[in-house]
């Protein structure tokens, strides 16, 4: 090479942001950097997270990817009862996983390396649920009895699930949370939102800053290593905006530019950090100016069919190093200008955060 | 005169041993088994399609009877699944000796999803102009040896002793059948006729002066408690103008 070259003059098409970005149709639209990690149909793939996550299971599924469903429900209930009671929306029964800190102590309370002193939680009905994992069973349980024995069960079963499992697939979704001031257990959801009580004395909100991320995934990404030295970890962070802020005095829509930033920096140095954690850029996909909005619906929040399509085609192509690759849509519902959200399919996920705002 | 039409499965037999015991005159009582064939096997005694005309002739002052559900807990857990699984029951402990727990919420749900699919109910409900009810199944039995030396097969399967599920968890289930029955009757407009207090034995199993002389069906005299109740439930409604 001439050493007089300057740089940018030998660099591929997709270092450029005109040719890459700015002129092909949006479902051509490919931001995929490195990607090392190949999968094939018989891997494992787990996958934990916020709302987004529940797209990447579904299509893993239907893409005849091996969706490794580790707590599947017993063969009794018909797919209808499981769907509703969580069994299959996750890789494992913990619902919607949102941060990092959630994440390490799930894996955390599976090892036993914290048990958190959060008594369960007896709603005014009778029904008692795990604040944990509020949502995840509609109807509570029946018992504290029941809900401790279904929640050790659980638990059991996650184990098995980071032991078994050949890739973990983790959708980083929020930094704000809220925290037991007595353990600093992290719960999905502000406590008193969908289930159990708020208490300002019991309850403390944390909004996590990049080196707490980091710290986090740190943690769990070496304690995922010691039990399974063969996992890679996909990270990806949601496009999905917060439902709602309780940062003070801040508005929803900087918050949000605040957590994905982090997450994404977060996400960024752990990939660089570490050879078997691997980025995919979710996020990038369905928020970048190349959509000019078009993935997401009219409440400007829910992702779109088209988008989840696009991040899964480019997640399967890359994945299996291209051996697997669907074409992109030719036709997509509107390719410029305005966008026609009552064109798009929108497929429900189930959110919890959407308790945040009935309104 | 009044009419009393009790229509269903196997467990109508207890009914109709009891109103053939009874000799009640001032209400007309008709029991029936609805009629099935299943290879060259038929039981019952009435085929659905007369059941629906006959439903379609009782008044307001009349009574309907249903038994078509809530016998699903038998199927799933008489005898021990190849993948064994346990539940804790209305007192909160655990029963079943291992296997996976199913919380009480989830079968529920499973119950009520098998119960949703028959249509049969809603229709007859639809068709009639008296009040129906739908009888609720009786109680298990407590007995895993009574049940045991009464079994050879059940549904295709070889039974000893070792196969039934315990006591408990047969409850459980039965329990749990018996909610998402009431359930679903309620979203029909059918209103659930509980089993009398004075079947059940002091751990909420059937007595046995009211087992019947296989492992699941009760006794002419435990048909007596319900036709008590089905007079009572006719009565009241006249009460009740």
């Amino acid at each position: 090479m001439d050493k007089r070259q300057h740089p940018y003059r030998t660099l591929p098409a997709k270092a450029f942001w005109k040719r890459s970005v700015a002129e092909p149709a949006r479902a051509m639209v490919d931001p995929v950097g490195r990607f090392d990690l190949r999968i094939d149909a018989q891997s494992r793939v787990a996958t934990a997270g916020s709302c987004f996550a529940q797209h990447i299971a579904r299509h893993l599924r239907q893409s005849g990817f091996t969706y490794y469903i580790a707590e599947e429900g017993h063969p009794l209930l018909p797919q209808s009862v499981k769907d509703k009671h969580h069994y299959g929306t996750f890789s494992a029964r913990y619902g919607n996983i949102y941060t990092a800190r959630q994440l390490l102590q799930l894996f955390q309370r599976a090892y036993g390396e914290f048990r958190p002193a959060e008594q369960p939680w007896i709603e005014a009905d009778g029904r008692v649920l795990d604040p944990f994992r509020p949502t995840v069973q509609p109807g509570g349980y029946a018992s504290v009895a029941e809900m401790e024995a279904d929640r050790e069960q659980h638990l059991r079963i996650v184990r098995t699930m980071f032991e078994t499992l050949d890739v973990f697939v983790f959708t980083l979704g929020l930094t704000e949370c809220w925290v037991s001031r007595q353990d600093g257990a992290a719960f999905p959801l502000c406590p008193g939102v969908e289930g159990g009580i708020f208490d300002a004395e019991k309850y403390a909100f944390l909004n996590q800053d990049v080196n707490q991320v980091q710290e986090d995934m740190r943690a769990f990404i070496a304690g995922l290593k010691r039990v399974n030295p063969a996992a890679h970890v996909v990270l990806t962070v949601s496009p999905v905006p917060l439902m709602a802020t309780a940062e003070p005095e801040e508005h929803v829509l900087t918050a949000t530019t605040y957590s994905k930033s982090v997450l994404r920096v977060a996400a960024g140095m752990l990939e660089r950090e570490h050879e078997h954690v691997h980025y995919f850029p979710s996020y990038e996909i369905i928020t970048g100016g190349h959509v000019r909005g078009a993935y997401f619906a009219s409440d400007l929040r829910s992702v779109v069919e088209e988008g989840v399509d696009h991040v899964m085609r480019l997640f399967l192509k890359h994945a299996t190093g291209g051996t697997v690759s669907t074409p992109a849509p030719t036709n997509p519902a509107t390719e410029e200008g305005a966008v026609n959200q009552a064109a798009q399919a929108l497929v429900d996920v189930e959110c919890d955060e959407s308790a945040l705002d009935r309104s | 005169m009044r009419r009393i039409f009790v229509f269903g499965d196997s467990h109508t037999r207890a009914i109709l041993g009891a109103v053939a015991a009874a000799a009640i005159d001032d209400v007309k009582i008709d029991v029936h088994w609805m009629r099935s064939e299943k290879g060259d096997k038929v039981q019952g005694d009435l085929e659905y399609e007369d059941a629906k005309a006959i439903a379609s002739s009782l008044g307001p002052d009349d009574l309907m009877a249903i038994s078509l559900l809530g016998t699903r807990h038998n199927v799933v857990g008489l005898l021990r699944h190849e993948q064994p699984f346990t539940m804790h029951g209305d007192d909160g402990a655990p029963c079943g000796d291992d296997g996976e727990l199913i919380p009480r919420a989830v079968m529920d749900d499973m119950f009520a999803a098998i119960s949703q699919k028959n249509k049969r109910i809603a229709e007859l409900r639809g068709l009639c102009r008296a009040p129906v009810y739908h009888l609720m199944t009786p109680p298990p039995k407590g007995d895993n040896g009574y049940i045991a030396s009464r079994l050879v097969r059940y549904r295709d399967r070889v039974v000893g002793a070792y196969d039934l599920n315990p006591a408990a968890l047969r409850l459980a289930l039965w329990q749990s059948e018996m909610r998402a029955v009431q359930r679903v009757c309620e979203g029909w407009d059918v209103r659930p006729l509980p089993v009398d207090p004075r079947a059940f034995d002091e751990h909420g199993f059937l007595k046995p002066e009211y087992y019947g002389a296989d492992a699941t069906h009760a006794n002419k005299a435990y048909g007596a408690l319900v036709l008590e109740q089905l007079l009572g439930a006719l009565n009241a409604g006249e009460k009740n103008g």
